[in-house]
């Protein structure tokens, strides 16, 4: 038995997450100058445990299609199921959709500990629980000293972590992350890439995640999904077969390279003119 | 240890000028008595027990309407606050209130209720309840909005968004109008007592002054107010130095 | 909310707020054109709002009895008449004899110069039939009165006091807005303390017949007069005699003519014309209360009712009689005899 086969059979022993599929979704924003539509007729199929990460410039509605996902917002027509169920439409908060934002988002007044642990307050789990599940989830991410700390206290990649802690505090089967390092520095950003596929390779779920670097499309993804210009949709679909874990240095190497110029080529055949895609930052 | 000093030798620097004043202008006590001499009439308006009973009314009459005003103005405002709709519909009402002169409500007040305390305690309620309500709107509109799509996102309901985020989110400027408002209900006792009662600070000045001619008695009466406005005031900020954690 | 160092500063402002001040009459003087450069400028300080009971005040300035004796009068409304006068604010006020009592036993430096009224204004009012005539009946009964405080409270302490009574044997019901009257129109209260010119006939307007009990010969205490300041007395004594004389001859001439008195009043305050009737019933009964027992206005000041008075506020405790009588008033009148 080869390592990589090893690897697959214990994977797939573990709960594995749940697949996404959006059917034909639309999703429409009233404005005062008529409705503005973010995506039209997307249609998505997510497989469970996968790392899909979506790529597109600003505008483009990557971050419509999370909060779609998440049970933020409601589409305007079609369908979201998360599961192989019949009707599982998505529900914030119910705990199988974690989901990490650009900026931490967390409370200011609250310590570290109490912002991870606020799923489980806001679903008012016994107190004794919070904090264990809490403490657990920080140490995970590797912020166990940070407890008492407010987030003022923190540093942008303490705050992120701490973000990416209260996503996963519920395990939920499906995370969402919504450029969740792009504002650190790209030292850091492949640091944080790394850990993250860590995590999700000990415990597999499925994860969505947006991005506008390529490289770091690369560098994580199973799929990548080129997204259309606004009302957004699906412009292609690359599969990345690339062994894992994947390093850094990735970029270098020939398959890797090859993909890279594929996604990019997408973006500037579906985003002409000023809208090409940036590079890392 | 700073700021104590600077208020004390602000208090000196008040009295001296105080004094000053009297001697400089020469006005006899009936008029402007000096400090020395309201300090003594101080001391004896507390032996004989007179300060303190009219001073244990007025300060009931603030406090029960400071709550009864604030925690009001809180929830109100809070409604106003988190629907633009119940802001259309409350805020002429509200605003006309805030706009009639307490001086001239008051009267009325005491008539409606039977001049018991309940009329003055609510005269103290309406006059705090303004200031407070409308910081508390502007503070509640002030929370996050990132904040807010971050707590949906984890499934809170208007309740955990109220009570969770915009509530504390809106502390800072609720303290401000909790400061504003505990010096106004001072001024609404004492307008109060004079629509309609038998005792209080208010009741004292119109004694001293009227009644006993007793100049030096009435500047006792106004110190004491002073000094209850200065006390809840401090008070306010040292609960917003506790409970408001930025 | 100001930073904590001024918010001492602002209470001073607050203090100095509260301090006594006057407002001036809203009536336009009517002065007589003639000579008012050589007029000595003089001010008078009545309480309250203008009335038509200070029809002599309106008379002397129209009808020149003031400027006959040098004095160009100004008046004005405040409620620290005696504060004022004792400071020399104002050469003149309009006083009760009690408050005045009770101001020269604090150090107040006013003098009592020349009396208004005779009889003293204030009574018990009730419906007619259960006014009790003696005060031994107050007992157990709720009285009506603005304050405890003023020659209203002092009548009924007096009244209860002549029998041994105090304020502890009946239930007082205060009206701080002076709306005594409601309370004894809807029965809330038995009696209510009022003056005599002015309570009884607004409970007849509405229909209530009303009796009076009366301090005269229960309790004797002086009636409100004239005041001025010590300092005034001293440097000046004419001055204070010319006033009060002028202000006699006009309230004698209304005595014999209360037209004159209302129309003098009218023309100073045109409100008080709005009811012409009502204001001519206020007038003539004040006018009784001028006069008193000699029939017609005199200024005399009677020391017997002074001296009653005196030992019945001293009884009660209004005052400690560390100040004797005698330097409380002085008679600026000249006397016949």
């Amino acid at each position: 038995m080869t390592i990589e086969a090893a690897k697959e059979m214990s994977r797939a022993s573990m709960p594995a997450g749940l697949p996404v599929r959006l059917d034909d979704v639309s999703v429409a924003f009233p404005s005062a100058a008529g409705p503005l539509v973010a995506l039209r007729n997307l249609t998505l199929d997510i497989p469970a445990g996968s790392l899909t990460v979506v790529i597109g410039p600003n505008g483009c509605g990557k971050s419509t299609l999370l909060r779609v996902i998440a049970g933020l917002v409601a589409p305007t027509s079609g369908d979201v199921q998360l599961g192989e169920g019949a009707r599982d439409a998505p529900q914030a908060g119910d705990g199988r959709v974690g989901l990490a934002f650009q900026q931490p988002r967390l409370v200011p007044w609250l310590s570290t500990l109490e912002n991870v642990a606020l799923p489980l307050a806001l679903a008012r789990a016994p107190i004794a629980q919070r904090r264990g599940r809490a403490l657990e989830a920080l140490e995970r991410v590797g912020l166990a000293d940070a407890t008492g700390l407010r987030p003022a206290q923190l540093s942008g990649g303490m705050a992120q972590r701490a973000g990416l802690a209260r996503a996963l505090i519920t395990d939920p089967p499906v995370l969402l992350l919504d450029e969740p390092f792009s504002a650190l520095d790209a030292l850091t950003r492949e640091g944080f890439d790394g850990e993250l596929q860590s995590l999700w390779m000990d415990r597999p779920r499925t994860v969505v995640l947006v991005t506008h670097s390529v490289s770091e499309a690369v560098r994580m993804a199973d799929r990548i999904v080129v997204m259309t210009a606004r009302p957004g949709s699906v412009a292609r679909m690359i599969p990345v077969d690339l062994p894992r874990p994947r390093r850094a240095a990735l970029s270098g190497e020939p398959a890797a390279a090859a993909i890279d110029a594929t996604v990019r080529a997408t973006l500037a055949e579906v985003h002409p003119a000023d809208l090409t895609p940036w590079g890392d930052r | 240890m700073k700021r104590l000093t600077a208020t004390l030798f602000s208090l000196a620097a008040f009295l001296v000028a105080w004094k000053l004043l009297t001697v400089v202008t020469g006005t006899p006590d009936y008029i402007l008595p000096a400090p020395e001499v309201v300090a003594e009439r101080g001391l004896r308006a507390i032996g004989s027990g007179i300060l303190w009973e009219h001073t244990a009314v007025t300060l009931s009459e603030i406090l029960i309407g400071f709550a009864l005003g604030a925690v009001s103005a809180v929830a109100v405002g809070t409604a106003l606050g988190k629907s633009v709709v119940v802001e259309r519909v409350l805020s002429p009402y509200i605003v006309a209130a805030q706009s009639v002169p307490i001086l001239a409500l008051a009267p009325l007040l005491d008539i409606w209720f039977g001049g018991g305390l309940l009329a003055r305690v609510l005269v103290c309620a309406l006059i705090v309840f303004f200031p407070i309500a409308i910081a508390t709107m502007v503070g509640i509109r002030s929370a996050d909005p990132l904040l807010s799509e971050m707590l949906r996102s984890l499934g809170a309901t208007t309740g955990q968004l109220t009570a969770r985020l915009e509530i504390p989110s809106a502390l800072p400027v609720i303290f401000g109008g909790l400061r504003v408002g505990v010096t106004l209900a001072v001024i609404g006792a004492v307008v109060a007592e004079w629509a309609g009662a038998s005792s209080g600070l208010g009741v004292l000045i119109n004694i001293a002054d009227q009644g006993l001619f007793d100049t030096p008695l009435m500047f006792v009466a106004l110190a004491t107010l002073a000094i209850i406005g200065i006390t809840l005031h401090g008070l306010v900020v040292v609960a917003e130095r506790r409970l408001v954690l930025r | 909310m100001p930073p904590r160092h001024l918010v001492l500063p602002l209470i001073a402002l607050l203090l100095a707020a509260c301090m006594p001040t006057t407002s001036a009459s809203p009536s336009a003087s009517v002065l007589p054109s003639a000579s008012t450069a050589a007029l000595r400028p003089v001010t008078l300080l009545l309480g309250f709002r203008p009335d038509v009971q200070f029809a002599p005040f309106y008379l002397a300035r129209q009808a020149g009895y003031y400027a006959e004796v040098g004095l160009d009068v100004t008046i004005e409304h405040s409620t620290d008449v005696l504060l004022l006068v004792a400071d020399g604010r104002a050469e003149f006020g309009v006083a009760d004899a009690t408050d005045v009592m009770i101001a020269r036993t604090s150090g107040i430096p006013v003098k009592y110069i020349s009396t208004l009224y005779e009889r003293f204004p204030v009574a018990l009012i009730g419906p007619t039939g259960s006014v009790p005539s003696i005060p031994a009946e107050l007992a157990g009964l709720r009285i009506g009165t603005p304050g405890r405080f003023g020659s209203s409270w002092h009548a009924l302490l007096a009244l209860l006091d002549a029998d041994g009574l105090t304020a502890d044997d009946v239930t007082i019901r205060e009206y701080q807005q002076f709306n005594q009257v409601e309370g004894l129109l809807n029965g809330d209260v038995d009696l209510i303390t009022g003056f005599r010119n002015n309570e009884p006939l607004r409970l007849e307007a509405q229909g209530m017949s009303v009796e009076l009990l009366t301090v005269d010969e229960i309790a004797p205490l002086p009636g409100p007069g004239l005041i001025a300041g010590d300092e005034l007395l001293s440097s000046d004594p004419a001055l204070a005699t010319a006033f009060a004389t002028a202000t006699l001859r006009a309230q004698q001439a209304i005595a014999a003519d209360p037209q004159v008195g209302l129309n003098a009043a009218v023309a100073a305050v045109p409100a008080i014309g709005e009811d012409r009737e009502t204001a001519l019933a206020v007038l003539e009964a004040t006018i009784e209360l001028w006069g008193g027992s000699t029939g017609a206005p005199t200024g005399f000041i009677d020391v017997d009712v002074w001296a009653s008075g005196y030992e019945t506020l001293r009884r009660l405790g209004f005052i400690d009689g560390s100040v004797p009588l005698g330097e409380m008033l002085t008679e600026v009148l000249a006397t016949d005899d």
